[in-house]
């Protein structure tokens, strides 16, 4: 299988799309600096002409902060592997050189995961690309202030979310032979993934009381009111729909890129599985598909 | 004999349509094997089972002494060489770079003979030009070049001369009269271009209905078309013991048919026959071709 990777990794370093995508990636990571930088600035003058304002404080105190950007890979990543494995992998089918690899005497499980690794070593290189990015640009202006630990538990979850990405990415690819199609389904799956991630994280984020005003004060005050949030999840329901966002792989990415998890120590771990039981399925699947 | 390939009954079901039915075939080693059917025959089918894209539904192929299903076979493929339907390179890399990915693919140590096999190919002076920008008939020789990279002893090709002007089926022809002469490959190719087929050809297969007809030497089925009179009598046994007598060689067909392969004086023939009571019905004079011979062993139908 090493022979695979290695013919892998050497066209993936000629490939086109592959460098845009890393591209968008530093570019990416650079405009996140500058919005942040603004951030910053904007809130240190506020800070300065309103040193009572708790808001304005802890704002400025976040938008000083490198640790609050530097994982914001993670809730893009999906998409951009979709498109990596889409048109890298799919190549394969439309130049018909799957049957190269083939016809050499490789074993089909070693095609299928040689393919895998060449996702997650993308998907590596793209994170690696951001987070490089991100630590030039932004330690000079922001500094850091992060736990090295609780950096370190995210960077394992991040790495492992990679790999679930790549697991489902090159399940799509291996399994659709046309190139287009698979390139069009992989950013479709994605998608939705990601639309499903945001709907479970905005459902958990709803605060349990929300102020209901119906009253005012003489002098025009809004009376505060506080009544219980009729979509705030609670119980049972609570507790799924936060498996639902540790599960999902979007809804990891969300976590890690806001560095809030319920679960960070178990997030690697879900991703492990999820990403051993997506290549289990799929290597089992592409043993016996007949290919042209 | 040593066979390179052997197949036996081997047969290949999509959904209700059965693509090969019980399917035999055997290849020499050494030998340049014409594979021939019209289109939708099973040739590609048969191919793509050889070449491991495809799981028989029945039947076994040993290759070099090796079944399908051996754990050592995946080894033994690394002898095969193949050109399945369409050249499998990358449009998008030159030649040189479309070898350096299948010597790593191979894991071959040094990329010192890439040169050399576009040389041999006729694609040493393509320089950067990326394979989008190549001519069919360059892509071929690529797909042959990528082929040949690990040094095959075995050669499959799939209608290599599909889409070529006549220079390029010439350049394709000598390359593999060249393989087969110099470095002793045994070459498989499918074809339904039976002029440039019979040109190279020591062996024949001739598959109809995803079944193998009828499989011969090149020598054997010369004989076969070879040119002869075919003669219609009223006595056969009459007609023998003429042509017997003057030591003529002749097959006897039918109790009023036979074919004659020398060029008599047809008077003097006829004349002598009717002495014999004898009667020559019609006299017909016989030139059959690869493409003759083909038609009338699947009975003609539509085909390219």
């Amino acid at each position: 299988m090493s022979n695979l990777v290695q013919a892998g990794l050497e066209r993936l370093k000629k490939d086109k799309i592959f460098w845009c995508l890393i591209g968008l990636m530093a570019l990416g990571a650079a405009m996140l600096c500058f919005s942040q930088y603004q951030d910053l600035e904007r809130y240190r003058l506020w800070a300065e002409a309103m040193p009572e304002n708790e808001s304005y404080a802890w704002g400025l105190q976040e938008a000083a902060n490198l640790r609050t950007l530097l994982f914001q890979w993670a809730a893009v990543i999906g998409a951009v592997m979709a498109v990596l494995a889409g048109v890298f992998c799919g190549t394969d089918y439309s130049d018909g050189t799957i049957r190269n690899k083939i016809i050499a005497g490789h074993r089909r499980i070693h095609i299928y995961l040689s393919g895998f690794w060449l996702c997650l070593a993308g998907g590596v290189f793209f994170a690696a690309v951001f987070m490089g990015t991100a630590l030039a640009l932004g330690l000079p202006l922001f500094g850091w202030q992060g736990e090295a630990i609780e950096t370190a538990v995210f960077l394992l979850d991040g790495l492992l979310l990679i790999a679930a990405y790549a697991a489902l990415c090159n399940l799509i690819s291996m399994l659709i032979p046309h190139r287009t199609y698979g390139l069009i389904v992989n950013v479709f799956v994605v998608a939705v993934l990601m639309i499903a991630g945001m709907v479970v994280m905005t459902r958990l984020a709803a605060p349990e009381f929300i102020n209901h005003v119906v009253e005012m004060s003489v002098n025009g005050e809004p009376i505060p009111n506080y009544v219980p949030n009729p979509r705030y999840l609670s119980g049972n329901a609570r507790k799924l729909f936060q498996w639902l966002l540790d599960i999902l792989p979007a809804g990891q990415g969300y976590q890690i890129a806001g560095l809030e998890a319920w679960r960070p120590e178990w997030l690697w771990l879900i991703s492990a599985i999820f990403a051993a039981l997506v290549n289990g399925a799929g290597c089992a699947v592409f043993r016996k598909k007949d290919l042209k | 004999m040593e066979y390179v390939l052997t197949c036996e009954k081997l047969s290949k079901r999509y959904g209700r349509f059965q693509a090969l039915d019980e399917c035999s075939m055997h290849i020499e080693k050494g030998a340049i094997y014409g594979f021939v059917g019209k289109n939708g025959a099973g040739k590609t089918t048969l191919l793509r089972v050889i070449c491991g894209l495809q799981e028989p539904s029945a039947g076994t192929y040993t290759l070099y002494g090796r079944k399908n299903g051996d754990r050592g076979l995946a080894g033994i493929r690394r002898r095969v060489g193949a050109v399945v339907e369409t050249p499998a390179v990358y449009e998008g890399m030159t030649a040189r770079e479309n070898l350096r990915q299948q010597y790593r693919i191979l894991g071959l140590p040094s990329f010192d003979t890439i040169p050399g096999l576009l040389e041999l190919v006729g694609l040493g002076d393509t320089g950067k030009k990326k394979v989008r920008n190549f001519s069919l008939g360059m892509r071929q020789r690529l797909g042959i070049a990528v082929a040949l990279a690990g040094s095959p002893d075995f050669l499959i090709l799939d209608e290599p001369a599909n889409g070529l002007d006549p220079e390029g089926m010439i350049e394709i022809r000598e390359l593999i009269l060249k393989l087969n002469r110099e470095r002793q490959i045994t070459v498989l190719i499918s074809s339904h271009i039976l002029r440039e087929l019979s040109r190279m050809a020591t062996h024949y297969g001739f598959i109809d209905h995803g079944r193998i007809v009828q499989e011969i030497r090149a020598d054997a089925l010369e004989r076969a078309c070879r040119k002869c009179l075919r003669l219609c009598v009223s006595d056969t046994e009459v007609l023998a013991r003429v042509f017997s007598e003057r030591h003529w060689e002749y097959t006897i067909l039918s109790d009023a048919e036979a074919e004659l392969y020398e060029r008599p004086e047809v008077t003097e023939l006829v004349q002598t026959l009717a002495r014999e009571s004898c009667r020559v019905l019609t006299i017909r004079e016989r030139d059959e071709n690869l493409e003759g011979y083909y038609v009338n062993l699947i009975g003609g139908g539509s085909h390219e």
